[in-house]
């Protein structure tokens, strides 16, 4: 027997449901409008989608920021010349299925969620690069441990995505492999025995 | 023979006298010592074979082969990278060599407070010995001290504090500094060159490629593995004897995925990862530290073994290439990258605490290790007494300035500063913590309520179950495990092959 205590119940739970549904729906929408991306890159993306590629190059252009301007002779390479997103979207592609879902999930937070909880109103990939610093500062100094696990976790797989490219290594003065090139003096190590 | 996995065309069903699952260090010891013993052995890995040719002392590709979640392993709550081995060879394919026994203060503690029989520092001496002929091992000569490490041993000269060279299994070594990429020159000692070719001389089966799945069982006794290649293909092997060697992270999730009898709720359990943190000192000249040997010399001055001891951190060196280096520096953009252009003239330290927190294995619905570690205060107080004295050895060596990465980031210039390193500051997600050496979660000991195995390394409750690895260790370590890993493998693998007769 339906009682009215039963059917207000159900009531609730549908509308609940009708607005996850139409909320979500909405979201989807919106999360995935307006953005502008290069048809070129969008077709080579193995995981993310185009306006996940928007969002990872504003990522990748704040986390892998030069100390001096671009322009400048002796300048390092942009993360979009280096590739970082591109390499960004093979490693998530690679990785397991969990590893991607959640890091697609953060990348939706960032761009959607967090920035207004730092009192931007626009979408992280909108905001002037001094905003996107704040947004990010914010997120590693969070009293949310997660939130800080995942600032370490995404500035991880970014400086990879640019400290990968030999192009890189000047900054660093870093000679890369030796594989392959000539010993210069280098003596293979005699042991005394062992201990 | 190694086999790969991919190799199979359809679903497959072996017979053998052990499965051995995990070729790290263990596993290939088991694997050889039982092949000696005349055993049909079959060693299961979940990653590929890889040899010197592979390794192009690239980060970007060399990370994801070779370890496990491609790098990117971390404990559940994300503040500490585990870094663990994947493919033939296990961690003994990317460590850095280090070959330290387990101190005898250790040793003597598993005898005395967790019922460990047989393993005595005198029961196992001749073994130690043993393992380090096959491996190769000596003193890093002083000739072959690059200049990382000469920094460290200047500043603890300079402090007169306790330390000293290290031993490493090496031959041929040429000094590029790239052992944790895989070694291009194939002058590293690990199991995939040294055990494993007379394993399978021996008439041993290795198979890659290959992850177990399952172990099967009836509750009482092994009757083998289920196994499933990268290329989907079903492997079930029979075998009278099942050997876990997957780490203390994957032979724990393993066993729990498995439904091993666990009426005490042991496995899983005890887990230390002697989590480390980093300090980076930088000189006025180039340091050039990823050029060399890495980690030739130790700091012991803040470790004593003794129960209760409040000094338990083991300091070495940690330098790392760009990739590595860049993921440890504090902050992001453009202040990232002027600390970067430091790189040169960086040495690094690396405080390891040997640690009480016990930490847990679990396993997801699929078998994959779930890593819960919540680093107690006691053990805190420890990383940041060791901070304070990496940073110390920096200063007494010559550093103009030492940088402790952290979510706010701290530069010390003189003693004074060092106070800035307090409780507070050494706190998970505020400091980036590395661990590099699972150890527990399957313990040894004669007592079923509070150990999962026995002192030969037998499960206490299913027949056939053997465990090697790092996941028998009762404790911590305080130092680096492969030698101990290998000695304890080869000791208990007698045990195994009686039980096989």
């Amino acid at each position: 027997m339906t009682t009215r205590r039963n059917f207000l119940s159900r009531t609730a739970r549908a509308g609940l449901a009708l607005a996850t549904l139409s909320g979500a729906g909405v979201a989807a929408f919106v999360r995935a409008s307006g953005y502008v991306v290069d048809p070129a890159r969008a077709a080579k993306l193995r995981c993310l989608a185009p306006w996940q590629l928007v969002v990872v190059d504003a990522l990748a252009a704040r986390f892998c920021a030069a100390d001096v301007p671009y322009d400048s002779p002796g300048a390092p390479p942009t993360p979009l010349e280096v590739g970082v997103s591109e390499f960004v979207d093979q490693f998530l592609a690679e990785s397991d299925a969990e590893v991607r879902r959640e890091c697609l999930a953060l990348f939706g937070m960032l761009e959607h969620a967090y920035p207004m909880s730092c009192g931007h109103l626009h979408r992280f990939s909108l905001l002037s690069p001094a905003a996107q610093d704040d947004v990010l500062r914010s997120l590693a100094g969070s009293a949310s441990a997660l939130l800080q696990g995942a600032f370490t976790g995404c500035k991880s797989l970014f400086m990879m995505g640019y400290y990968r490219d030999p192009r890189t290594w000047g900054v660093l003065g870093y000679d890369g492999p030796k594989k392959g090139r000539p010993t210069e003096g280098w003596v293979p190590l005699r042991y005394r025995g062992a201990t | 023979m190694i086999v790969s996995g991919r190799t199979l065309v359809a679903d497959t069903v072996l017979e053998h006298d052990v499965v051995v699952v995990g070729t790290g260090a263990g596993g290939s010891m088991a694997t050889r010592e039982l092949a000696r013993a005349g055993k049909s052995v079959i060693a299961v890995e979940e990653g590929g074979d890889h040899t010197p040719a592979d390794f192009d002392q690239r980060e970007d590709t060399m990370l994801p082969i070779l370890f496990q979640d491609r790098g990117g392993r971390m404990t559940t709550d994300l503040a500490i990278t585990v870094l663990q081995g994947r493919g033939v060879g296990g961690s003994t394919i990317h460590n850095t060599n280090l070959c330290k026994r387990a101190p005898d203060a250790i040793l003597d503690l598993w005898t005395q407070r967790h019922g460990v029989v047989g393993c005595k520092p005198s029961d196992l001496a001749p073994v130690f010995a043993e393992v380090e002929r096959d491996l190769s091992v000596s003193t890093i000569p002083d000739d072959a001290i690059n200049k990382n490490n000469d920094a460290l041993r200047r500043g603890l000269a300079a402090l007169g504090w306790r330390g000293g060279a290290l031993s490493h299994n090496r031959v041929g070594c040429m000094r590029s500094g790239f052992c944790e990429l895989g070694c291009a020159y194939d002058a590293k000692q690990n199991a995939r060159k040294v055990l494993l070719p007379e394993a399978m001389a021996r008439g041993a089966t290795v198979l890659s490629d290959t992850k177990v799945l399952r172990i099967l069982h009836d509750g009482r006794r092994v009757s083998g593995v289920l196994a499933q290649t990268v290329t989907g293909k079903l492997v079930r092997i029979k075998a009278r004897a099942v050997v876990l060697s997957a780490s203390a992270t994957g032979s724990a999730a393993l066993a729990l995925v498995s439904g091993v009898p666990d009426p005490f709720d042991q496995i899983g359990r005890g887990l230390r990862i002697h989590p480390g943190g980093a300090v980076a000192g930088v000189f006025d000249d180039a340091v050039d530290g990823w050029q060399g040997i890495p980690q030739s010399w130790e700091c012991t001055e803040h470790l004593d073994f003794a129960e209760g001891s409040d000094k338990r951190v083991w300091i070495t060196t940690a330098f790392a290439h760009p990739i590595g280096t860049a993921s440890l520096m504090p902050g992001f953009g453009a202040d990232h990258m002027r600390a970067m252009r430091l790189y040169r003239r960086m040495a690094v330290l690396t405080a390891m605490v040997h640690d009480e927190t016990e930490g847990r294995v679990t396993a997801s619905p699929e078998g994959k290790p779930r890593i819960a570690y919540a680093m107690e205060p006691r053990d805190r107080a420890q990383l940041a007494r060791g901070l304070r004295a990496g940073a110390e050895i920096l200063l007494a060596a010559g550093a103009k300035e030492v940088h402790v990465p952290a979510v706010r980031p701290l530069i010390v210039r003189n003693k004074k500063d060092l106070a800035a390193i307090d409780l507070d500051f050494a706190r998970p997600h505020s400091v980036p913590l590395t661990a590099v050496h699972p150890m527990g979660t399957m313990r040894m000991g004669e007592d079923r309520r509070r150990s999962v195995v026995d002192s030969r390394g037998r499960h206490h409750h299913l027949a056939g179950l053997f465990v090697a690895d790092g996941s028998l260790f009762p404790t911590s370590l305080g130092g680096p495990p492969q030698i101990s890993v290998y000695t304890l493998a080869r000791h208990l693998a007698r045990h195994v092959a009686d039980s096989v007769r």
